[in-house]
């Protein structure tokens, strides 16, 4: 299989920046002027593969990228996005972070429409995500054990909600 | 921006933001929010006019306006939460993407003055369509052009900033590494050789440089960047003197020949007029011999010797009248001698002054010279 970014990163004609953990890309199709793409030099497809030193990394050289473009273009704000998966809109297997320089009135609008939803969806919701929330400070210090318990649980919650999302889609 | 403002105009900008930030006043639990993450650094609620179900705002507990003027070590800990809440989400939400999105500036779409990062669940037809970015043909030229622009100017400056905080895998260097750094920044290096007297200065001056030089030995360093300038100006010190020894090569060599050629002319009358002079001052110890001898011993003795030498001489019935000349001429020797050894010195002396001038040396050699035949013919002479 062969990466479009990889092969990005591996010639040197888009590369603007490069170090031993990140590769920022001008990206020779851009959505606006001054288009970047950050990329981890290492080939991971989403988020969850990318070790958490790295992640840091990319945003670090995204707000350095951003701040640059910025001058250079006489931008007026700055978007970075990240399309998490194909439902998220990714369409490359590399995971690449875009810095979109903003003008006033230019062709791209990420407004979107806000949904209602009520105060229990809400505390459910947030009672749901608090919960796996709970495992992001304890990953570190326990380490394979956690993971293992980790799966268990999750087989165990995603079939229960699977079971009750059937339920409520059947009336 | 925040760069253009003094620290305390940020100070108090930022106190009356905070006043006025929802966020702040949620941070401090002031108003009720769904909470999904807290630690000392970061939180992270639920949006309540969310994108999609689940949508999570992380943001810091600190007040920051834009990601730009966040510090970095928090940066870093803000998107390790993100991707840690971007886990979550899939695993609680169900949904198989997320997005993250920043926005910084009114123009990119920025509702709230507090540094906010979204975290959306995604699932394949939830209407949320707003992420994928359009794809433009554009100007190729103008492309190359926005390349070089960034490339020339965003290496350094990222590499510069990377390594004051750090962050980079080059920042944390070894020595050999700083040197090597040094090295290939020859603006660094520049500078630092401008200011090596007060290099501690400048890399205090410098957060970046004191990042770099934390705990590296100064001295090394100086050391180091010292060496290659010597190293380098001996090279050019070393390639002109080839240069010039060269040339005096040359010179001197032209010099020696002309000095030869003019010496062979001169040579030949230096010898014409030394000869003459070593002549008379070979010829002057044997003249003081004679002399001494003569003045020394007296006439008498002399005129023994004559008488002994002409004793030797068989013919005896002669010895009367030869003695008497002899007395004659051992009278006359004495007033020659006399006579010469008055002028002895003046001679030599003058001897050196008429090496110059050929003429008067002949004379006075041929005086002396005169002299000393007369004497020796007078010794010789006596003797017959």
């Amino acid at each position: 299989m062969t990466c479009l970014i990889c092969e990005m990163i591996d010639g040197d004609k888009h590369i603007i920046y490069q170090d031993k953990l990140a590769v920022a890309i001008l990206v020779p199709n851009p959505a606006v002027e001054g288009h970047i793409m950050v990329a981890p030099r290492e080939h991971y497809a989403i988020v969850e593969q990318v070790p958490d030193e790295v992640m840091s990394h990319l945003f670090i050289v995204a707000n350095r990228v951003s701040s640059a473009v910025f001058e250079l273009l006489g931008a007026q704000g700055s978007n970075i996005t990240v399309n998490n998966g194909i439902p998220a809109g990714q369409e490359l297997p590399h995971l690449v972070l875009n810095i979109l320089p903003r003008k006033e009135n230019d062709a791209l609008n990420f407004k979107w429409a806000p949904k209602q939803i009520s105060q229990q969806d809400m505390q459910v919701i947030a009672a749901k995500v608090k919960d796996k929330c709970d495992y992001i400070g304890h990953e570190a210090p326990k380490e394979k054990p956690m993971k293992i318990d980790e799966k268990k649980e999750i087989k165990a919650d995603s079939d229960e909600d699977y079971t009750i999302k059937q339920l409520e889609r059947i009336p | 921006m925040p760069e253009q403002m003094t620290k305390e105009q940020i100070a108090q900008r930022n106190a009356q933001e905070r006043e006025q930030c929802i966020f702040c006043h949620i941070i401090s639990g002031n108003r009720p929010t769904y909470k999904v993450y807290e630690d000392d650094k970061v939180i992270a609620i639920l949006d309540i006019a969310p994108a999609a179900k689940g949508h999570v705002l992380l943001m810091p507990k600190e007040h920051y306006p834009i990601m730009p003027a966040v510090p970095e070590p928090i940066l870093a800990h803000i998107f390790k939460i993100a991707k840690g809440i971007s886990q979550a989400l899939l695993k609680s939400m169900l949904v198989s993407g997320t997005n993250i999105f920043v926005t910084n500036g009114v123009y990119a779409g920025q509702q709230s003055t507090h540094f906010i990062v979204h975290i959306i669940p995604r699932e394949q037809g939830d209407g949320v369509d707003v992420f994928s970015l359009p794809k433009n043909q554009f100007d190729k030229v103008k492309l190359g052009e926005l390349h070089q622009a960034l490339s020339g100017n965003l290496h350094l400056r990222l590499q510069d900033k990377l390594a004051e905080q750090g962050l980079l895998q080059e920042a944390t260097v070894t020595e050999q590494e700083l040197l090597d750094i040094i090295d290939a920044n020859p603006k660094l290096k520049e500078l630092l050789k401008a200011n090596i007297k007060n290099i501690e200065n400048v890399i205090e001056a410098n957060p970046q440089l004191t990042a770099m030089f934390r705990g590296k030995d100064l001295e090394k360093v100086k050391a180091h960047i010292l060496k290659p300038q010597e190293d380098e100006q001996l090279e050019a010190v070393n390639q002109l003197l080839k240069g010039k020894r060269a040339k005096k090569k040359s010179k001197e060599e032209a010099v020696v020949k002309k000095v030869e050629a003019e010496a062979k002319i001169e040579e030949p009358v230096e010898k014409r007029i030394k000869m003459p002079v070593e002549e008379p001052a070979e010829e002057t110890p044997e003249e003081i011999e004679l002399r001494r001898k003569l003045s020394m011993s007296g006439v008498t003795e002399k005129a023994k010797k004559l008488l002994e030498k002409e004793a030797m001489v068989p013919s005896q019935s002669t010895v009367e009248q030869e003695i008497e000349e002899a007395e004659v001429s051992a009278e006359s020797l004495a007033e020659s001698v006399s006579e010469t050894s008055i002028p002895e010195k003046p001679i030599e002396k003058k001897a050196p002054k008429k090496k110059k001038k050929e003429a008067p040396k002949q004379h006075s050699e041929d005086e002396e010279s005169v002299d000393l035949d007369a004497i020796a013919n007078l010794l010789t002479g006596g003797g017959k």
